[in-house]
């Protein structure tokens, strides 16, 4: 809200609201305790009030009741003569003319013979008048009378529910009756004296002190004896009159009053509405009298109140939001000055003018802390302009490094366009500007010398370990004619001055490009894979990274190159490139790829790359490139023109491989059509030959490779068997003498024995560090 | 103007129709003074249901000294409602009086009482009990012979005074009238400190109907079963309006000077319009069902009530 977007609107709301709160709780308390105040007021003045009219109403109660007993004796005294009694209620009646207006000695069935069954001597006054009469008749049998019936029953005097004389002139009247008993106890008469009430209702109005307010008597029935709404009267109880308006509150304290509890509460009223009513019983009747009070009138003083109160906080609450919000408004206007100072100062101009005030409270330390701060932008942006300048030199220096770097890479694609028999396709996607990972070759008398490499750690350490190890890689190559060699010298110069703990992991192959027979030692690089017939990893020794340990001997590996076979080598920012999720890319991704590759005829290395680059870049999505993917694809198409056709197999030394040997075998026989059994025969000297080289050809212990090649010709079929342990010649054995038994014949003996007898020529050779036994069987 | 000419002819035709035919004179009875107790009878005659049978009703209510059926006696009045009990009393007293319409179909009557009565009437043993001067307490008289109950009888002038005051233990009252009037002086009656004489099995004697005496009867059966056809047509109209019945109710209480009040004559049509339900089926016969009477018949017999041979069934209810 744009309202609140100033201190000064801000912190006045805040103001503002919090004195709203507390101004009208405390008007709210005020007005409560005023308004409890003036209810315990009007309610001790009420009670005070109906008190009095009480006491007025005893007072002549008190009167009545003294009257009847006071002439009781002369019942007595005359009870033997009942015609004297019409004398005692005559006397009643013309002694008390202000206060009785009528007497009855109303006597018990028969109580008199001689008089019948309803004997009672009654006299009244009209008002000019006095009469006297008998009271009972057929008509009027007082003996089921209220007045006569409930005091004999209660056995106690009883003020009867008032009601309206119909022969006195229409006023109020109550009956006061007293049970009269002889001297043993019996009941016998009831002695009676009418009384008007019509004071009573004087004595209520007299009561009266608010302009909207009234009061009312009821009967123990609930009956209105006194209202100002004189249809009420007699005909309506209060229940009935909660009836009518539908109120329940009304009924509710209804009950309290008839319980004869003193009392005031809240109600609705059928004059005033909500009304407050003061109630009290008249303990003597078990009447209740009540007074009607219209809230409005009660409170019409606190409303006036209330009034001034609302109005003079209205006010305040207008001054104090002017007097806050002005004042805010100057404290913070220094604060508006530095915010357009400070909006300068960000958009450059750092020079811009700071506002000019004296002020030491936290503005002025703000102002303080600004300038503070303006001075120090100003010298870190000339430090930052010195430090980008610098910066910038170096990353010239740095892309003219990594110019270098990619310059010493084979870039001309394809790198040798006048030979048939190779193709070669090779990317360096660095990481970073420059990165640690190489790849070379060269072809030196028919023979591609070839390199992968990944230099530990990245940046300009790892760029310079890598030109290194290519321009030794170029050095040493160039001299030596085994990979392992060429292996050896690098790790002795790379950890000769290894001072920085970089090592490098590295394949050199060297493939004889005559017959495909490739070369090859590892020192802790990623074993290629080679895409042929089918997607194969090569077999690789592990040995270790160069540049590590010293000396090492590491172990050249030898395998022959079917034609057409790809060989595809990686460094590992090409297994390990991540995506979002933090998944690797890994081997079996890889070799996944380069098996849909291969289904769709795809081995050329230009084209196998692009396929690897956009799968792996596909996989890694968003996600940064973490470490240079080097990947150099070698393509051997070279088919010597006699062979028919060559393949080869490479094993390690355990007796698990035997099967897939035979299989080998077995395969490679069939498709040169040899007969079934020749194949059997075959296989067996094959499994004789390998077997013997498991053996015996490396330590107990030590896993070594052997590589069986063969190569099928029109009238023969030649299996040469190569293994890289200890020097020995099987030929060299004597034939086994078959004349002994078993166990005391030779060991290996046999073996060759069998060979010789399968296969139509068995020659040994000892070359490069390798046992090479070549096998020939003639075709038919 | 075509309201002035509508307005002249309707004059002249009910103009007309007072000139045509002389109206019979029937004067009514009800037995007691003016209230929702007789509403179908006040509707019928102040909605004109009367006088369309051809009939011109006055309407007596009993005083002091000339009960309905001392009127009906003397011969001042032609038709009269009583209680089925009191009919059959007065009868056998020798007064020849024929059921034509029998409105109620339950008893009215109830006992309140100070201490709790749990639905049972043993619960009344010994205690002092408010009744009516006047009468209506037939029925709980011949309980109280029945179960031996032993009941202090108190006849009073009538009322509520007396049971707020205290003075008695348990009072008679009228389920339509008096249970009201408890109510609104304010007591808290609990249900349990109260039973209806309908629920106990035997004593669901109706009350209200109409009656004629025997000659009457034979000698204006036309004008009697018109009187009985309106004033049936007038109670289904209290049913149809009953608020529309208790203004015409609140007139006849205003005219004859009754000291009540609307929420009480209201109370007291509802209860009466109820009554007239059979209390099992819920149906509204307007005619005294044979078993009935002859139940009636018996209890009353069994207990004394009736001395002689009570009339047949054809006999009385016509």
């Amino acid at each position: 809200m744009a309202l609140f977007n100033s201190f000064a609107s801000r912190i006045s709301f805040r103001i503002i609201a919090t004195a709203t709160v507390i101004l009208l709780s405390l008007a709210a308390g005020a007005q409560f305790f005023v308004r409890s105040s003036i209810i315990k007021m009007e309610e001790d003045k009420a009670q005070g009030v109906l008190s009095n009219t009480e006491l007025k109403i005893n007072t002549v109660m008190d009167a009545v009741e003294t009257v009847l007993r006071n002439n009781l004796r002369t019942i007595e005294q005359n009870l033997d003569s009942p015609q004297e009694l019409y004398l005692v209620v005559k006397n009643v009646v013309e002694s008390n003319k202000d206060l009785i207006v009528g007497s009855a000695l109303a006597f018990e069935p028969y109580y008199y013979k001689r008089e019948g069954m309803r004997f009672s001597p009654y006299c009244y006054n009209d008002g000019k008048d006095i009469f006297v009469k008998q009271l009972g008749s057929e008509e009027y049998d007082y003996h089921s009378m209220d007045w006569y019936l409930i005091p004999k029953l209660l056995d106690k005097p009883y003020w009867s529910e008032p009601y309206y004389d119909e022969g006195g002139g229409e006023q109020l009247m109550t009956t006061y009756s007293m049970p009269l008993k002889d001297k043993n106890g019996k009941f016998f008469a009831i002695f009676t004296a009418d009384v008007s009430l019509s004071w009573l209702s004087e004595v209520m109005d007299e009561a009266k002190y608010y302009e909207k307010s009234y009061n009312f008597i009821l009967g123990r029935g609930g009956t209105f004896i006194t209202h100002p709404q004189r249809h009420l009267i007699y005909n309506e109880t209060f229940f009935t009159l909660s009836e009518t308006l539908g109120d329940p509150v009304i009924a509710k304290v209804g009950y309290h009053l008839l319980d004869g509890n003193s009392d005031m509460e809240e109600t609705n009223d059928i004059i005033y509405g909500p009304s407050y009513i003061f109630y009290k019983p008249i303990e003597r009747t078990g009447w209740s009298m009540a007074i009607i009070c219209s809230q409005e009138e009660i409170f019409s003083e606190a409303n006036v109140i209330s009034l001034v109160v609302a109005i003079l906080i209205l006010i305040s609450l207008i001054v104090l939001a002017i007097v806050s919000f002005t004042g805010v408004k100057i404290m913070v206007k220094p604060m508006k000055q530095l915010a357009s100072s400070a909006d300068e100062i960000a958009h450059g101009n750092l020079q811009a003018p700071l506002p000019a005030f004296k002020s030491h409270d936290e503005m002025g330390r703000l102002l303080e802390s600004f300038r503070f701060m303006q001075s120090s932008l100003h010298e870190q942006m000339d430090e930052l302009g010195r430090v980008n300048a610098q910066k910038g030199r170096i990353e010239g220096e740095l892309k003219v490094a990594s110019d270098i770097q990619m310059s010493m890479l084979p870039k001309t694609f394809p790198p040798f366009p006048d030979r048939k028999d190779i193709d070669i396709y090779g990317t360096l996607h660095p990481a970073k500007e420059i990165g640690g990972d190489l790849f070379d070759f060269f072809i030196r008398e028919d023979y591609l010398f070839f390199c992968i490499g990944d230099v530990s750690g990245k940046g300009v350490p790892a760029a310079l370990v890598m030109s290194v190890t290519r321009t030794l890689f170029r050095n040493v190559a160039n001299k030596e004619k085994s990979p392992d060699k060429i292996i050896s010298q690098m790790n002795n110069a790379l950890a000769g001055q290894n001072d920085s703990n970089m090592f490098v992991t590295l394949f050199v192959g060297i493939l004889d490009l005559q017959s495909g027979r490739m070369k090859y030692c590892n020192a802790g690089h990623d074993a290629p894979i080679l895409v042929g017939e089918s997607v194969g990893f090569l077999p690789v020794l592990s040995n270790v990274a160069a540049g590590i340990i010293p000396d090492f001997d590491f172990v050249a590996q030898e395998v022959l190159i079917d034609p057409f076979t790809t060989i595809f080598l990686y460094t590992d920012g090409l297994t390990e490139a991540e995506n979002t999720n933090y998944e690797l890319f890994g081997l079996d991704r890889l070799k996944e790829t380069a098996d849909h590759s291969l289904d769709e005829g795809n081995r050329q290395p230009e084209d196998f790359v692009r396929t690897m680059t956009s799968a792996v870049h596909d996989f890694v999505g968003e996600a940064s490139q973490s470490d240079d993917i080097t990947m150099l694809a070698i393509q051997y198409k070279r088919q010597s023109s006699n062979v028919k056709f060559q393949r080869s197999l490479t094993i390690i030394n355990d007796m698990a491989m035997v099967s897939k040997l035979n299989d080998f075998v077995a395969e490679i026989c069939s498709k040169a059509a040899v007969d079934e059994d020749v194949i059997l025969k075959i296989q067996l000297a094959i499994e004789e030959a390998v077997v013997n080289v498991i053996d015996y050809a490396y330590p107990k212990g030590q896993t070594g490779n052997i590589n069986i090649e063969v190569q099928v010709y029109d009238a023969e079929i030649v299996f040469f068997i190569r293994d890289y342990g200890v020097a020995f010649d099987p030929t060299t054995k004597e034939d086994v003498d078959t004349t002994l038994s078993v166990e005391d014949r030779p060991i290996g003996g046999l073996g060759i024995y069998l060979v010789r007898q399968i296969m139509d020529s068995v020659r040994y050779e000892r070359n490069d560090g390798a046992n090479i036994l070549s096998l020939t069987k003639y075709l038919p | 103007m075509k309201r002035i000419i509508l307005s002249l002819f309707t004059l002249l035709v009910i103009g007309g129709a007072g000139f045509a035919q002389k109206r019979s004179k029937i004067v009514f009875s009800p037995q007691w003074t003016a209230q929702a107790q007789f509403a179908g009878y006040y509707v019928a005659d102040s909605l004109g249901f009367y006088a369309e049978e051809g009939l011109d009703v006055t309407i007596k209510h009993p005083t002091k000294t000339a009960s309905s059926l001392s009127r009906l006696a003397k011969g001042e009045c032609d038709i009269i409602t009583m209680h089925l009990m009191s009919a059959l009393k007065a009868r056998e007293e020798g007064l020849e009086l024929v059921n034509v319409l029998q409105t109620s179909q339950q008893n009215a009557l109830m006992v309140v009482s100070n201490t709790p009565l749990h639905g049972n009437p043993e619960n009344l043993r010994g205690k002092t009990l408010g009744t009516w001067k006047v009468g209506f307490d037939e029925l709980l008289r011949i309980m109280d012979k029945a179960l031996n109950l032993n009941i202090q009888w108190i006849p009073f002038a009538g009322g509520v005074n007396l049971f707020i005051s205290g003075a008695v233990d348990a009072q008679l009252v009228m389920n339509y009238n008096e249970f009201f009037q408890l109510k609104m002086a304010g007591l808290r009656i609990d249900e349990d400190n109260l039973f209806y004489m309908s629920d106990i099995s035997g004593y669901n004697i109706p009350e209200d109907g109409l009656y004629v005496t025997t000659r009457y009867y034979k000698a204006h059966k036309a004008e009697v079963d018109k009187f009985v056809s309106a004033s049936r047509k007038g109670w289904q109209w209290c049913l149809d309006h009953q608020d529309e019945a208790l203004g015409i109710v609140m007139e006849q209480v205003k005219r004859n000077n009754i000291g009540t009040n609307k929420v009480a004559q209201k109370w007291m049509l509802g209860t009466v319009l109820h009554m007239q339900e059979i209390k099992e089926t819920g149906e509204r016969p307007f005619t005294l069902k044979e078993d009935v009477y002859l139940h009636t018949v018996k209890l009353m017999t069994d207990y004394g009530l009736l001395g002689k041979e009570a009339p047949e069934y054809k006999t009385f209810v016509k």
